[in-house]
C-alpha cells in the first residue's frame, strides 16, 4: 500500500520537477508597478565606490587648490614688492663705474670741471637721467635722487685719501662749481679757498644723503603698509537648509550641511573658497497599501460520513466529522510611514568680493556646487502580518536623484575676533538647476533652498 | 551569466535590472508550483504575482542559510496556502461529496492499471490535480510533493493532523483514479 502510495507521489513529483509554464507579460508590469522603486543603478551605489570617489575627490580639490594657489609660485608684482634685489644691483653696477671714472680722472688729474662732465655723462648714459643739464646760471640741476646720491656717497667712500688730497690740490685754480646730489646747489666757489669748497661739498652731500635715505624709509613704511599680502583662510561651518517647492505638494524639507571651506584672498576685494560638505536630510516616505486580511472567524464540525455501529442497546450512528474554519476577508487600506535619509557630499566653489570696515567684513559670494548622493536610506513599506493578500502599494514620496548642481549665493558678516579668529554668519540661497527628486512625480524643475551659514574662520 | 549571489544582491539594492533578471529565473518554475495549487491557471497567475510582490519586498530578509530556490518557493506556497484560506468561505463542499462516491465506486476496479500512469503529460496531471477540491489539493502538495508532515501542514492549514492524513489518503485514491480514467479514455479514443 505505501508502495502504491510512493508511486504516486513520485509521478507528480517527477512530472512537474520541470514543469514551467510561461507567465503571461502582465504579471511582471503588475509586479514592477508594486516593488519599491530605488535610485537607478549607477557607480554611487556601491559603498566602496562611494568611498573612493569621496576620497578621489578630496584629494583633487587639494591638488587643485595647491597649484591654484601655490603660496610659494613668484608673481610679477614681487619685483615692484621687492624692490631691493634688483636696485642693490643697479647701485652696484653704478658704483662701478662711476668709481671707475671717478679714480681715472682724479688719476689724469684732469680738472674738476672735466671730471664733473665726465660723472655726468657718466650718470646720463647708465642711469637714464631725463636730463642733466646744469643750469648754472639758476644753480639748480635736476637729478634723480636716490641713485645719484648713493651712488656719490658710495664713489666718495671708494676714493683713497690720497686721491682727494691730489683733487684738492691740483683743482685749485679752477674749481668752479661745486655739485649736489639731490638739487645740487652749484657755488662759484672761486672766491672761497678749495678746502671750505670741498667741506661744504662733503656736508651737503651728507645731508642729502640723510634726508633720501629718510625717505625711502618712509616710502618701504608707504608700501608696507599699503601692500597686500595674499592669504589663506579656513573655516568650518554649519548651515541649517529649509528647501522650497513652490509648484508641488511636497512638504518642505530640512537639511542640515556641515563643511569645511578654504578660501584664497589673491587681493583687498577679491577671494575664491572651495569647500568640501557632507549633507543630511531626509523625507517622510509614505507607503499607501491596499489589502484584504483573512480574519479567523471560528470552526465547524462538519459530518463527511456517518456509519453504524451494531451494538446490544440497538444499532447507533457514528458521525465522522472534521473541523471547518471559517474564516472572512476583508479590505484594508493601511498606511505605512517611513523615514527616508540622504546623505550627499558637496563641493561647492565660490568667487567672492569683500571689504571691511573696523572689525567686520562684508562679503557676497557666489559660484556653483556639486551635490552627490553618497548613502540613502529607504525603508520598505511596513506591514508586518503574515496572512494577508497585498493588492496594491503606492509609493507616496518621490525617490531624490543622484547628482544634482545648484548655483550659491552667499551674503557674508564675518566678525574679527582676533588677528586670526572670526566668526561667520552667511544666509544663502540655493538654487536647483535639476529638481532633487525623479522628473516623473515632481514638476517643479527648480526649486530653492535658503540657509543660514554660520561658522568660525581662521586666518593663516 | 550574472550569478544568483549577484542578482540577489543587485534585488537587495534595489537594481530594477535584478529583479526583472529574477523574475525571469523563477517565474515559470514557480507559475507551475503555484498551478498545483490552485484550481486554474488565472488564479495561479494572481498568486504568483502576489508572490513576487512579496519576495521583492522581503528579499532582504533573506538569510541565505538554505537554497534561494527554495526561499522563493516557500513564500509562493504560502501564498497560495492564503489564497486558499481567503476562498474557504467560497467554497462548495459537494464537490467532496461526489470525490468521495467517485473514489469508493471505483476503488477496486482500477487498482491494477494504475502504474502506466506515467504516459500523461503535464498539463493532463496538472489539470488532474487542479481538480481535487482545495483542501485535498493543499494536503497532497504538501506532502506528497514537497515533503511536509502532517504536523507542519496541520499548522498551516489550520487542520489536525488526522484530518490531514485522512484528506491526503482520499487525494491519492481520487488522483490514481483519475489517472486510470483519462488513460482509458485516451485509449478509447485511439
Amino acid at each position: 500500500m505505501k508502495e502504491k502510495y510512493k508511486n504516486i507521489n513520485n509521478l507528480f513529483k517527477q512530472k512537474f520537477e520541470d514543469f514551467k509554464p510561461v507567465p503571461p507579460v502582465h504579471i511582471w508590469d503588475n509586479v514592477k508597478t508594486n516593488i519599491p522603486v530605488y535610485p537607478k543603478n549607477n557607480i554611487f551605489s556601491n559603498y566602496f565606490t562611494k568611498i573612493v570617489i569621496s576620497i578621489i575627490a578630496i584629494i583633487a580639490v587639494f591638488i587643485a587648490g595647491y597649484f591654484i594657489f601655490n603660496p610659494f609660485k613668484s608673481s610679477p608684482d614681487d619685483k615692484i614688492l621687492n624692490p631691493t634685489t634688483d636696485q642693490t644691483k643697479f647701485l652696484f653696477d653704478t658704483n662701478n663705474k662711476i668709481q671707475d671714472v671717478e679714480i681715472t680722472e682724479i688719476k689724469t688729474e684732469d680738472t674738476f670741471a672735466e671730471t664733473e662732465n665726465k660723472i655726468k655723462n657718466n650718470y646720463s648714459e647708465n642711469t637714464e637721467f631725463e636730463t642733466f643739464d646744469a643750469n648754472l646760471s639758476n644753480n639748480k640741476i635736476p637729478v634723480e635722487k636716490t641713485t645719484a646720491n648713493d651712488d656719490l656717497q658710495k664713489n666718495r667712500t671708494n676714493i683713497p685719501e690720497s686721491n682727494t688730497d691730489v683733487l684738492v690740490q691740483n683743482n685749485s685754480d679752477d674749481l668752479t662749481p661745486s655739485i649736489e646730489i639731490g638739487e645740487v646747489k652749484i657755488e662759484n666757489l672761486s672766491d672761497n679757498s678749495e678746502t671750505t669748497a670741498l667741506i661744504k661739498t662733503e656736508e651737503n652731500i651728507e645731508n642729502s644723503d640723510t634726508e633720501i635715505r629718510k625717505e625711502n624709509i618712509d616710502n618701504t613704511k608707504y608700501q608696507n603698509k599699503y601692500r597686500f599680502n595674499p592669504y589663506f583662510s579656513i573655516g568650518a561651518y554649519i548651515t541649517p537648509e529649509f528647501i522650497f517647492y513652490p509648484d508641488d505638494s511636497i512638504p518642505n524639507n530640512q537639511s542640515y550641511n556641515f563643511d569645511v571651506s578654504v578660501s584664497y584672498h589673491f587681493s583687498n576685494y577679491y577671494f575664491i573658497q572651495i569647500g568640501l560638505g557632507i549633507s543630511f536630510s531626509n523625507d517622510d516616505g509614505k507607503y499607501t497599501i491596499d489589502y484584504e486580511r483573512y480574519d479567523y472567524m471560528g470552526s465547524y464540525e462538519d459530518v463527511y460520513n456517518v456509519t453504524f455501529d451494531t451494538t446490544p442497546q440497538g444499532i447507533i450512528p457514528i458521525y465522522h466529522t472534521k473541523t471547518v474554519d471559517v474564516y472572512d476577508s476583508v479590505k484594508h487600506i493601511s498606511i505605512s510611514q517611513t523615514k527616508n535619509k540622504y546623505t550627499y557630499l558637496q563641493i561647492p566653489l565660490l568667487f567672492g568680493y569683500n571689504f571691511s570696515k573696523n572689525k567686520m567684513t562684508y562679503s557676497v559670494k557666489g559660484g556653483p556646487s556639486l551635490s552627490v548622493l553618497l548613502f540613502d536610506n529607504i525603508p520598505a513599506a511596513n506591514l508586518q502580518d503574515e496572512y494577508i493578500k497585498i493588492i496594491r502599494i503606492n509609493q507616496k514620496m518621490p525617490i531624490r536623484i543622484q547628482t544634482n548642481w545648484q548655483f550659491l549665493v552667499n551674503f557674508g558678516f564675518k566678525y574679527r575676533l582676533s588677528d586670526n579668529f572670526s566668526i561667520s554668519m552667511e544666509p544663502s540661497l540655493r538654487y536647483y538647476i535639476r529638481s532633487a527628486y525623479e522628473k516623473k512625480y515632481i514638476t517643479t524643475k527648480h526649486p530653492f533652498s535658503v540657509g543660514l551659514r554660520t561658522g568660525v574662520v581662521y586666518k593663516f | 551569466m550574472i550569478s544568483e549571489q549577484k542578482i540577489v544582491e543587485g534585488c537587495i539594492a534595489g537594481k530594477r535590472l535584478a529583479h526583472n533578471l529574477l523574475y525571469r529565473k523563477y517565474a515559470s518554475k514557480m507559475l507551475g508550483v503555484c498551478m498545483r495549487y490552485c484550481k486554474n491557471k488565472q488564479e495561479a497567475e494572481d498568486v504568483l504575482q502576489d508572490g513576487f510582490i512579496k519576495v521583492f519586498f522581503n528579499i532582504k530578509n533573506f538569510r541565505k542559510e538554505g537554497s534561494f530556490e527554495g526561499w522563493i518557493r516557500r513564500i509562493m506556497i504560502n501564498t497560495a496556502l492564503n489564497n486558499y484560506q481567503s476562498n474557504l468561505k467560497h467554497s462548495n463542499h459537494s464537490d467532496i461529496d461526489d470525490i468521495e462516491e467517485f473514489i469508493n465506486f471505483t476503488e477496486h476496479e482500477n487498482e491494477e492499471k494504475f502504474n502506466s500512469g506515467k504516459i500523461l503529460s503535464n498539463n493532463q496531471l496538472m489539470r488532474i490535480i487542479q481538480s481535487l477540491p482545495c483542501g485535498y489539493r493543499m494536503v497532497f502538495n504538501l506532502y506528497g510533493i514537497e515533503g511536509y508532515s502532517h504536523k507542519e501542514i496541520a499548522n498551516l492549514l489550520n487542520i489536525s493532523e488526522n484530518t490531514s492524513k485522512s484528506q491526503l489518503s482520499k487525494a491519492r485514491k481520487y488522483l490514481k483514479k483519475k489517472i486510470i480514467d483519462v488513460q482509458q479514455k485516451m485509449i478509447i479514443s485511439k
